[in-house]
């Protein structure tokens, strides 16, 4: 059985300057995440979670401390690390001039996967959007386009999926139709997922939580 | 609320930002090279009228190009106060072993009718003035004709029998202007009181200045319009300076390039202000969420793009009246004494037609930006119609333009229809190239397929982009190769004359004198083509000017009498393209072929009437076929050839005119010949190159202009065709980063990308510029259409370089922001 792929945190510290001061987000922070495990991570607004899950993804270098990353047991550098991962935005970021079929299968094209389109109709299907599959996003409501936003970051089995708010944009029925989708293709999947959120709700779904407040990052569960 | 100042302030808050940067500079090109031409053009006109109604030398002065009648001339001297009948001949002037071709002013005991001639003793003694004519053994000469033959007052001059002492250097004559800006040496001699003073045989033009009252110039102007032969009338107090219609000719031609560069200008504008859109768009939405009312809301976007507007004029304005101050600089030497003239009504018009044209290129966005609503702002904007509603205002604009300013519509119908062909052909590249493209790579891996995958689902975008570049590389495409066909056409005039002197034209009664001289001197005389000086005064029945209607060059050589030859057969260096040449046994005089552009630019059929003035008689000739001219025999085509049998019928000089290789003896010797010949034209083949250089010279100057103008306006394209999708791109950029691409492999999506959308731009404007030169080349330059592959690849490939390097250099200071920034900023 091969080793899990993890992302290892260990004492880091970020901030950012502007004009006048300094801001620290964090200091000395230490933990692991897991694939096949799903994390939540919440805190205030401004509280530096984003930041914190861009790090963790490979996407931003901490101002200290190292990280080290895992793919299936082999130490990786952030580049590599980051073809295993997926993402989910609060934003949903789907290309606008590309219909949903085409949106969702964007990662398998960017792989070269040359079974991408049949794939992505099964994925449609899943999500039950398959009479969508040509409108754009324009066409789409907020739900529609975040369930696509999701399928499109699972389509390419990544071991790591990392979510920024990607229920805050959505009203309580959908964020919670939308959530469900979520925790399900993980289990299904068995990749890691890390959720940055300010729902309760969705947090207190995730296996391991934390709670990052003043700098400091908090194990809840 | 404040409207002015709200728009101020938006205005302040976007001027430094890169696509408003952009769309002031395209804008402000525009305006200055427009403006500029107005007021160069405001200054010449108000110096030809200046000049009408000082230098004219009376107040009507009616040309012609054979002599009246008896009748006609008592009408004349009735009808006037004043009149003085001048005769104007081509003829050589010697002195020694110099010689020099002039124009020779005859001219009677009752010149000038108005004002004084001004003289001196030598080009730079003091002036002093003549109320009078020279006397009948005086010649006045010019400065430089007294430069080149080394003459002086006193000395003798020999023109055919007669001997001219050389009274006065001619410094300025009363009716100066009417020589218009002809570069030729000018001299004047008195007739004697028999008529002309010499005997001359050549073809000359005759000029009376006539002094009359208003009443008898209205007279006199109906009667000149109901003589049988065609004269020029000018009348002093109605304006009409005999260079005017010249110079609007000019003034209409790179009018009409101007459509040309406001459709580059129109591309970048549009190009640039989809980003600008997208900002105007929120803004508004975000406004009216705070209480503006619509109408409120969109005008302060339309103050705030007068703002822009004027914040361009205002500079480009100020430029251009720096600008015609330099140009006014350069053509002093042809208008001596010209003035700035700042015409506050024509500068005005010319604003209004650049605001007209910049705010049609506007509407779409004003009328998108009226659909804007909060609700944007909930659900996000959708694509608007504004790229297709920006095609059909561009193109009223365009025909706008066209309108203010083209006297060719064939000229102008052709380059639109070309420009027209190239567009299609890009669109049909993109398309093709783009989904076969995205085909091909549908099963395949690799970056190179993914491209292709994303560029077809962009491919209004692409496409946006691509026929913008390709466009522009068309037109520069076709400046820089008209420039070099150019160049080809005149050296190959050149090699084809035949000799190294030219004889231009010489009298049947003198041609045995010009065999005499090349036996004796060992030099040798081709073949000498026949003709007669014969002027087009019909066609059908009509005159000229009502036949053809349609501005062109053969209409206005036309005016002056031309070269009628005949021939029997078909000559070595013609082909007939239409119609059928007459049969050597043909006993049909009257047939007539005609040169293939004169055809065109006339607008003649096969069967259509031509009645020439020969001499006193009429002679009228059907159109039976037309002739080009073929490689081999003589470089002389002539535009009218008559069968052989018709030339009995003519009762008119025969001339001749022809190459002659001029041995070293015959050189020290030409003068001599000249001098009893003064009527003989000769040119030296050097003179011939010099003319041929200087008119290259200035052409190739004006073309090298236009190719830098269009070269500026494409770099403006390509750049706001990289920087108005910038947006799009980060946020693609930062998605694709997201999905684990390297920022290295990023770049070389974007090197594939750009590569492929420069590519299908560069040949698309091949294509184009192909069509471009098929279609106007021959119909309207006269050129042949011979593409320089060398220069097609060259630009070609410096296009796809530049376009590549900017998209990369864009794409890489995107990515140097953290991802999570880009799709934040996104």
């Amino acid at each position: 059985m091969t080793a899990p792929s993890t992302t290892r945190l260990d004492d880091v510290s970020h901030h950012f300057v502007t004009d006048e001061e300094e801001i620290h987000l964090f200091d000395q922070l230490s933990f692991v995440l897991n694939a096949g495990q799903v994390t939540s991570i919440v805190g205030a607004s401004g509280a530096g979670k984003s930041s914190l899950l861009a790090i963790a993804a490979g996407l931003e270098d901490p101002k200290r401390g190292t990280i080290t990353y895992t793919v299936k047991g082999e130490a990786v550098s952030s580049a590599d690390f980051r073809k295993h991962t997926g993402f989910i935005f609060q934003h949903f970021h789907l290309l606008p001039e590309m219909d949903a079929l085409n949106n969702l299968a964007l990662p398998l094209r960017l792989k070269g996967d040359a079974e991408a389109f049949p794939k992505a109709r099964e994925w449609l299907e899943l999500i039950g959007l398959s009479g969508r599959a040509n409108h754009k996003p324009s066409q789409l409501s907020g739900g529609e386009q975040q369930r696509i936003a999701i399928a499109r970051a699972f389509i390419s089995k990544p071991d790591f999926i990392f979510a920024d708010e990607p229920t805050g944009n959505l009203d309580q029925k959908t964020a919670t139709a939308i959530s469900d989708l979520m925790l399900s293709f993980a289990k299904e999947t068995g990749c890691g997922l890390v959720i940055v959120t300010h729902s309760a709700e969705l947090a207190g779904l995730a296996q391991s939580q934390f709670k990052l407040d003043n700098r400091v990052l908090e194990r809840v569960v | 609320m404040n409207i002015a100042a709200f728009a101020w302030d938006n205005f302040q808050s976007s001027r430094r930002q890169k696509n408003t940067v952009l769309v002031m500079v395209t804008q402000g090109i525009l305006a200055f090279l427009l403006l500029t031409l107005t007021m160069a053009s405001a200054t010449i006109q108000n110096h030809l009228s200046d000049n009408l109604e000082t230098l004219l030398g009376a107040d009507v002065v009616v040309e012609s190009e054979q002599s009246f009648s008896e009748n006609d001339r008592s009408f004349l001297d009735a009808q006037s106060e004043a009149v003085s009948e001048t005769l104007i001949v081509p003829i050589t002037l010697t002195n020694g072993d110099k010689w020099q071709r002039i124009e020779l002013k005859v001219v009677d005991g009752n010149y000038p009718v108005q004002g004084n001639v001004s003289l001196s003793e030598s080009a730079t003694s003091t002036i002093f003035t003549a109320s009078s004519a020279p006397s009948v053994s005086e010649i006045w000469i010019d400065t430089r004709l007294a430069s080149h033959l080394q003459l002086a007052v006193g000395d003798q001059v020999t023109m055919g029998d007669t001997q001219y002492r050389v009274g006065a250097i001619l410094r300025h004559e009363p009716d100066r202007i009417l020589e218009g800006h002809s570069i030729e040496m000018r001299a004047i001699i008195r007739a004697d009181e028999g008529g002309q003073a010499l005997n001359f045989s050549g073809q000359a033009k005759f000029r009376y200045l006539i002094n009359a009252s208003s009443d008898q110039r209205i007279e006199l102007k109906q009667w000149s319009e109901a003589l049988s032969h065609p004269v020029n009338f000018i009348d002093r107090h109605a304006g009409g300076h005999p260079f005017a219609a010249q110079w609007e000719r000019i003034e209409n031609f790179l009018g009409l390039t101007f459509v040309l560069l406001f459709f580059m200008a129109a591309i970048a504008i549009s190009l640039a202000s989809r980003p600008k859109l997208v900002a105007a768009k929120n803004r508004l939405a975000l406004l009216l969420s705070m209480g503006l009312s619509h109408r409120r809301g969109l005008m302060v976007a339309f103050v705030e793009w007068l703002i822009e507007f004027f914040a361009t004029i205002l500079p480009a304005l100020l430029l251009a009246y720096l600008a015609q101050g330099l140009i006014q600089n350069e053509m002093a030497s042809t208008f001596a004494g010209i003035e700035t003239t700042f015409d506050i009504q024509a500068v005005l018009a010319t604003i209004a037609l650049l605001f007209f044209m910049f705010l049609s290129i506007q509407i779409p966005m004003f009328i998108e930006l009226s659909k804007t609503s909060i609700l944007s702002l909930i659900r996000g904007q959708s694509a608007g119609r504004e790229g297709a509603m920006r095609v059909v205002w561009i193109g009223l604009s365009l025909a706008a333009l066209a309108f203010a300013y083209t006297d060719n519509w064939l000229l102008t119908a052709m380059v639109i229809v070309a420009m027209t062909a190239s567009l299609a052909v890009l669109i049909a590249m993109s398309f093709v190239v783009l989904k076969i493209g995205a085909l091909w790579g549908k099963k395949r891996s690799g970056l190179l397929p993914f491209v292709f995958f994303v560029m077809k689902e962009r491919l209004m975008a692409k496409s946006t982009q691509i026929i913008g570049l390709g466009l522009s590389v068309t037109l520069l495409l076709s400046s820089l190769g008209l420039m070099h066909d150019l160049n080809n056409t005149m050296n190959s005039q050149m090699r084809s004359n035949n000799g190294n002197l030219y004889v231009s034209d010489i009298a049947e009664p003198a041609v045995p004198n010009l065999r005499d001289w090349a036996a004796a001197s060992g030099s040798e005389v081709s073949d000498l083509d026949p003709f007669v000086h014969a002027s087009l005064v019909r066609i059908n029945d009509l005159p000229v000017e009502s036949f053809a209607t349609q501005p062109s060059e053969a209409r206005t050589r036309l005016e002056r009498p031309i070269r009628l030859s005949w021939s029997e057969g078909i000559p070595d260096n013609n082909r007939v393209t239409n119609g059928d040449w007459w049969r050597v046994d043909d006993q049909d005089w009257a047939q007539v072929s005609v040169e293939g552009e004169v055809m065109t630019d006339l607008g003649l059929d096969l069967g259509d009437r031509l009645s020439f003035q020969i001499g006193e008689e009429r002679h009228e000739y059907r159109i039976v076929s037309s002739h080009v001219f073929k490689a081999g025999g003589t470089s002389t085509t002539f535009w009218f050839r008559v069968p052989e049998i018709a030339r009995s019928r003519i009762a008119a000089q025969t001339h001749y005119m022809g190459g002659v290789e001029s041995s070293d003896a015959g050189w020290d010797t030409l003068s001599a010949l000249l001098r009893d010949t003064p009527e003989l034209h000769v040119v030296p083949l050097r003179e011939i190159t010099e003319r041929i250089d200087a008119t290259f010279a200035l052409v190739r100057k004006a073309t090298i202009g236009f190719s830098a103008i269009i070269l500026a306006l494409s770099v403006l394209v390509i750049i706001a065709s990289v920087s108005g999708f910038e947006a799009d791109d980060k946020r693609r950029n930062g998605l694709f980063l997201s999905m684990g691409l390297s920022n290295r492999d990023c770049l070389r999506l974007t090197l594939y990308e750009w590569t492929i959308t420069a590519l299908i731009a560069a040949l698309g404007s091949v294509a184009g510029t192909w069509l471009m030169g098929t279609l106007v080349y021959s119909e309207q330059l006269s050129l042949t259409y011979d593409p320089s592959i060398a220069l097609y690849v060259s630009v070609t490939l410096a296009t796809v370089a530049a376009v590549v390097m900017l998209g990369l250099v864009l794409t890489r200071s995107a990515m140097s922001v953290s991802v999570r920034q880009q799709l934040h900023e996104a």
